[in-house]
C-alpha cells in the first residue's frame, strides 16, 4: 500500500519536474542596461531629495548644495536620456526579440 | 595621497588597538581547561593557577548544605575522580550524571575549590554522538 | 509513516541534486526550458520536505514512541503544544527546519528577484539547490530525524523541562529565518557572480533581504536573552556563550552590510567590501548553525568523535572557496568607481563604523574558537570568558555609539567642519547636561555615565534629525506637527526607521548598562515571617508550600515585597523537581520601568526555611522595549519607497525639459 503511495508520488514529482524540458522556449527578454538605469534614475533621484533636507536642516552649505544638485542634476538628466534612447530603440525592434545580456 | 595617508594611519591605529584589546582580555579572561586525570596527577599545592576542569558529576556524591549553601561532589571522567566544594547557587540543571565545568583552583588537601559552576546546557548542545540518544 | 518521511527526505536530496546540475548545465548550453525544469525541481523538493515536516509533526503530536525523536523529545506528561515545538529542539528536527525554511525562501527569492532581473535565475537555482543538498544530505545520512526503534518504549523521555517555556518555543525558529535567511543575499551575489559583469554585483537587491534577516536574528537573540533571563534563573540575560555567540557574529556582520550597502547604493563604492561582507555573514550563520548543533564546544575531544562537524566544515569551506573563487574571478569588474571625496564624509563615517562592527565580529569569533585553536596551536585547551568579551566589547561599543550619533550629522561626500560642528553642538550639550544631571544624582561609575551621557548625545541627534525634518516640511507645505512627522517619516521611510531602530538599540544600551552596572543581590536563608531587603525593597518570606504539577514536585516560596511603607501585594518563587532529576526555577519577577525585582528560591531546609537570591536588576525593562522599537523601526525601513521616487520625479522632469 505505502509502497504504491510512494510509486505514484515519485511518478507525479517526475512528471512536474520534467514537463518543461518538452516545451523549449525563450529566454524572457531581460535588458541589463535598463535595469542598471533604472537603479540610476532611483538613486539620483533619492539623492536629489536627500541633499534637500540636508540643506533644510542645516548639514550642507548653500555652496556645497549648489555643486552637489548641479551634479546629480546632470546625472539624472543623462540617465533620463538614455533611458529614453532605449525605449526609442525598443519601438524600433520587434517587442519580445532576444536579447544578448 | 594625504587622503590615503590619513587612511593609511587610521587603518593601523584601529589593528594595534584591537591587538592591544585582545591581548588585555586574554589576560584577564584566559584559563586553562584542563581534565580530571590531569589534574590529579600533579602535586598538590603546586597548581595555584585558575584551571577550568570539565566532568561528569559522580552519581552518590552530592552533599547539599542547603543553610550554608556549600556544595560539595565528586567529578570524574570516567577512570579519575577528583572532590570539588562549591559554594553559592547552584545551577538549575545541576544533578547527578550530568557534564558540569567548574572553574577554580586545587587546594593543598587535594580537593578543587571551585568560584564558578556550570552546568552544561542539555538544551543547546547535542551529544558528541549523534547516534546516542540525549 | 517513517518510511514516507525518509523517503521524502532521499527524495528531496535526488531532486536538489538535480536542480543543480540541470541549472549549471541549462544556463551553459542557454536552454532556458532545462532551467526552468531545474527550479520546478525547487518546488517538488519544498512539497516532500513539507511532506517530511508533516510527519514529524504527526509523529511527535500523536506521539509515536516508535520514532527515536519522539522518545527523546515528547512524553505523555508534556504539553501538547510543546510536543509540537519540540520539532525543532534537537538537532535532527532543526536542520529539517533548516531545509524547511530555505526552501520557503528559495520559492520567495524566485519569485521576486528571477523576475526583476531573470539573468540570475540559474544561479540562484544553483546555490539554493547546492545549500539545500547539503542540509538533505545531513538529514538522509548523518542524522536522520526518521529513526525507528522496534521496541517502542510505553512513554518518552520527553524535552528537558527548561525548554518548557513560550519564549524557547519560538527563540528558535526566529533565530532560523535569520540564519536561513542570510542564504538568500549570498545566493544573490554569488548568481550575479556567476552570471556575468553587471553595475552593483546583486548587492543591492541583496539589501532588503538582508535587511529582514538581520530583523530576525535581532528578534531570535532578544527572545533567547529573555527566556535565558527568565527560565535558566541566574540573574542575567547574556553569558557570552558560544551557542550566544554564534548568532551575534552573523548579526554583527550583517548590521555593518546594512551600513555599508548605502555607501554603495548613493556612490557605487565598496562593491567588493559589501559582496565580502554577504559571503561572510552566510559563513557564519552555516558555523553558527555548526556550533549550536554539533557540540564541539561542549567538549574539545568531541570534534574527531562526531562526523557532523568535519561535514559542516567541509561544506562550509566549500562554499567559501566557490564563493571567494568568484569573486576573485570578478575582481576587476567589482571596482569602486569613485572614491571617496573627503576625509570628513558620512561615507568614511559609515566606513569606520563597519570597521568597527567587524572588529567586535572578529573577538567574538576568537573568544568563541579560542579553545579549538588553543588546543590545536600548544596543545592546551585555554578558554576565555567573560572578561575577555566585557573586555574587548566595551570600549568599541562607545566608539560604535559616537559614531551613531556623528553618523546622522555629517553629509554625504563632505561635509564642512563648521556645520558638523554647528550641528554637534545642540546634542552633545544634551549629553552633556545628562551626565551632570547623573552625576548630581549620585552616580558614580564613570562606564555607565559615559554610556548614558553618549546615549543621550545620540537621542539627541535623532530628536534634532526629527524636528528640524517636521520644522521644514511645515514651513513647505503647512502641515501641522504631528501630520507633518508622519509624513516625513513616510516619505523618508528608509532615513527615519533606520534612526527608529537606532533609537531601539540606544534603550537596549541603557538596559543593558544599568542590569550590568547597578545590579545588586543578596542571598539570604529566612525563616517564615522574615525579612530581607534588597536595594529599595524590603521582602518577607511567608513560608514554603509543596504541589504537583505536570509530573513534578513544585515547591513554591510565599513572599510579600514592600517598597518603603508600601505593600506590593504577594509574589512567588518557584523550583520544580522532576523525577528524572531535573529542576527547573520559575522566577519571581516584578518588573517596573526602573527596575526589576528578581528572586530565586535556591534552597530550602526541612525545618521550612529558605534559601532566596534576590536580585535588582535597573532598566532590564528598557531592553525589551528596546526590542519592540527596531521592530518598529526596522518595519518602517522595509516598506518599499515606492511613491518616494514620483513624487520626487516630477521637479526633475521639469528640470531635464528645461536643459533641451
Amino acid at each position: 500500500m505505502l509502497g504504491a503511495a510512494l510509486v505514484v508520488l515519485a511518478c507525479a514529482a517526475a512528471a512536474f519536474v520534467l514537463a518543461p524540458l518538452w516545451r523549449p522556449g525563450a529566454a524572457p527578454a531581460w535588458e541589463a542596461e535598463r535595469e542598471r538605469l533604472v537603479h540610476a534614475r532611483e538613486a539620483a533621484y533619492r539623492a536629489l531629495r536627500e541633499i534637500e533636507l540636508d540643506r533644510d536642516t542645516g548639514k550642507l552649505d548653500d555652496d556645497d548644495y549648489a555643486t552637489l544638485r548641479a551634479r546629480y542634476q546632470a546625472e539624472a538628466v543623462a540617465v533620463l536620456r538614455r533611458l529614453d534612447a532605449l525605449a526609442t530603440t525598443d519601438r524600433a525592434a520587434p517587442a519580445g526579440a532576444e536579447r544578448p545580456t | 595621497m594625504r587622503r590615503t595617508l590619513v587612511f593609511a594611519a587610521g587603518a593601523v591605529a584601529i589593528v594595534l588597538s584591537l591587538a592591544y584589546l585582545v591581548y588585555g582580555g586574554i589576560q584577564q579572561g584566559a584559563t586553562y581547561w584542563v581534565t580530571v586525570g590531569e589534574l590529579e596527577q600533579r602535586a598538590p599545592g603546586t597548581a595555584a593557577d585558575r584551571v577550568r576542569l570539565g566532568g561528569t558529576v559522580a552519581p552518590g556524591t552530592v552533599r547539599w548544605d542547603a543553610p550554608h549553601r556549600h556544595l560539595r561532589f565528586v567529578v570524574t571522567d570516567g577512570q579519575h575522580a577528583l572532590p570539588v566544594a562549591y559554594s553559592g547557587v547552584v545551577p538549575d540543571i545541576f544533578a547527578e550524571g550530568r557534564q558540569v565545568v567548574v572553574e577554580g583552583t586545587l587546594d593543598r588537601s587535594g580537593t578543587f575549590d571551585a568560584t564558578t559552576l556550570l552546568a552544561k546546557c542539555p538544551t543547546k548542545y547535542n551529544p558528541a554522538d549523534p547516534k546516542t540518544p540525549q | 509513516m517513517a518510511d514516507l518521511g525518509r523517503f521524502s527526505l532521499f527524495g528531496a536530496l535526488v531532486l536538489a541534486l538535480y536542480a543543480l546540475a540541470a541549472a549549471a548545465l541549462g544556463a551553459r548550453a542557454r536552454r532556458p526550458e532545462v532551467v526552468r525544469s531545474a527550479s520546478r525541481a525547487l518546488v517538488a523538493v519544498a512539497v516532500l520536505e513539507g511532506v517530511a515536516a508533516a510527519v514529524l509533526w504527526t509523529a511527535l503530536g500523536t506521539r509515536d514512541y516508535s520514532f527515536q525523536y519522539v522518545v527523546s523529545h515528547v512524553s505523555d506528561a508534556q504539553p501538547l503544544l510543546y510536543d509540537l515545538t519540540s520539532f525543532w529542539g534537537g538537532m535532527e528536527g532543526s536542520l529539517l527546519l533548516w531545509a524547511l525554511l530555505l526552501s520557503g525562501y528559495t520559492l520567495l527569492a524566485l519569485r521576486s528577484v528571477g523576475r526583476q532581473r531573470p539573468p540570475l535565475r540559474p544561479g540562484l537555482v544553483a546555490v539554493c539547490a547546492g545549500v539545500s543538498a547539503f542540509f538533505l544530505f545531513m538529514l538522509a545520512f548523518v542524522t536522520p530525524p526518521f529513526a525507528t526503534s522496534s521496541f517502542p518504549p510505553a512513554d518518552g523521555r520527553g524535552m528537558n523541562p527548561l525548554l518548557l517555556n513560550p519564549w524557547m518555543a519560538i527563540h528558535p525558529p526566529t533565530l532560523y529565518l535569520g540564519f536561513v535567511g542570510l542564504t538568500v543575499p549570498f545566493a544573490i551575489v554569488v548568481a550575479t557572480l556567476i552570471s556575468g559583469p553587471s553595475g552593483d554585483a546583486g548587492v543591492l537587491l541583496a539589501r532588503r533581504w538582508m535587511l529582514w534577516a538581520w530583523y530576525c536574528l535581532t528578534m531570535g537573540l532578544m527572545f533567547g536573552a529573555k527566556w535565558s533571563y527568565v527560565v535558566l534563573g541566574w540573574g542575567g540575560y547574556w553569558a557570552w556563550d558560544p551557542v550566544e555567540n554564534a548568532a551575534l557574529m552573523p548579526w554583527l556582520v550583517a548590521t555593518a552590510f546594512l551600513h555599508s550597502v548605502m555607501i554603495q547604493e548613493r556612490r557605487e563604492m565598496l562593491t567588493r567590501w559589501n559582496v565580502v561582507l554577504v559571503i561572510l555573514a552566510f559563513g557564519l550563520s552555516i558555523f553558527g548553525t555548526f556550533l549550536t548543533r554539533s557540540g564541539v564546544l561542549s567538549s574539545i575531544h568531541s570534534f574527531t568523535q562526531s562526523p557532523l562537524g568535519a561535514f559542516f566544515l567541509g561544506f562550509l569551506a566549500l562554499a567559501l572557496l566557490v564563493a571567494f573563487g568568484l569573486v576573485a574571478w570578478r575582481w576587476d569588474e567589482l571596482r569602486s568607481r569613485n572614491e571617496l571625496d573627503a576625509t570628513l564624509s558620512r561615507e568614511s563615517a559609515f566606513l569606520l563604523n563597519n570597521v568597527l562592527f567587524l572588529a567586535v565580529a572578529f573577538s567574538v569569533f576568537l573568544g568563541t574558537v579560542f579553545p579549538i585553536v588553543s588546543a590545536v596551536l600548544t596543545g592546551r585547551a585555554i578558554n576565555v570568558g567573560p572578561p575577555f568579551f566585557d573586555h574587548i566589547v566595551v570600549p568599541i561599543a562607545f566608539g560604535i555609539l559616537v559614531l551613531m550619533g556623528i553618523g546622522p550629522l555629517i553629509a554625504w561626500r563632505r561635509a564642512s567642519a563648521e556645520s558638523l560642528r554647528r550641528n554637534v553642538q545642540l546634542p552633545a550639550a544634551a549629553g552633556i547636561v545628562l551626565g551632570v544631571a547623573l552625576l548630581a544624582a549620585g552616580v558614580r561609575a564613570p562606564g555607565a555615565v559615559l554610556a548614558f551621557v553618549l546615549c543621550g548625545f545620540v537621542a539627541a541627534t535623532v530628536a534634532v534629525e526629527g524636528v528640524r525634518g517636521v520644522r521644514v516640511r511645515r514651513a513647505h507645505r503647512g502641515e501641522g506637527p504631528v501630520r507633518a512627522l508622519v509624513a516625513l517619516v513616510a516619505h523618508n521611510r528608509r532615513r527615519y526607521g533606520g534612526y527608529i531602530v537606532h533609537l531601539g538599540i540606544l534603550l537596549l544600551f541603557c538596559g543593558v548598562t544599568g542590569s550590568s552596572v547597578f545590579s545588586t543581590q543578596r542571598v539570604v536563608t529566612l525563616g517564615p515571617g522574615e525579612t530581607a531587603a534588597v536595594g529599595e525593597y524590603r521582602v518577607r518570606f511567608d513560608g514554603l508550600s509543596q504541589s504537583t504539577r505536570g509530573g513534578a514536585l513544585v515547591i513554591a516560596a510565599s513572599l510579600r515585597v514592600f517598597e518603603g511603607t508600601r505593600d506590593l501585594g504577594p509574589f512567588a518563587a518557584r523550583r520544580s523537581l522532576y523525577l528524572a532529576g531535573d529542576s527547573t526555577t520559575d522566577v519571581a519577577l516584578r518588573s517596573t520601568p526602573r527596575d526589576d525585582l528578581y528572586v530565586i528560591l535556591a534552597g530550602w531546609t526541612q525545618d521550612g526555611r529558605a534559601t532566596l537570591r534576590l536580585l535588582v536588576n535597573p532598566l532590564v525593562a528598557w531592553m525589551w522595549a528596546g526590542g519592540l522599537v527596531v521592530t518598529l523601526g526596522a518595519v518602517i525601513a522595509m516598506i518599499p519607497e515606492r511613491r518616494a521616487v514620483q513624487e520626487g520625479a516630477p521637479a526633475f522632469r521639469g528640470a531635464w525639459s528645461a536643459g533641451e
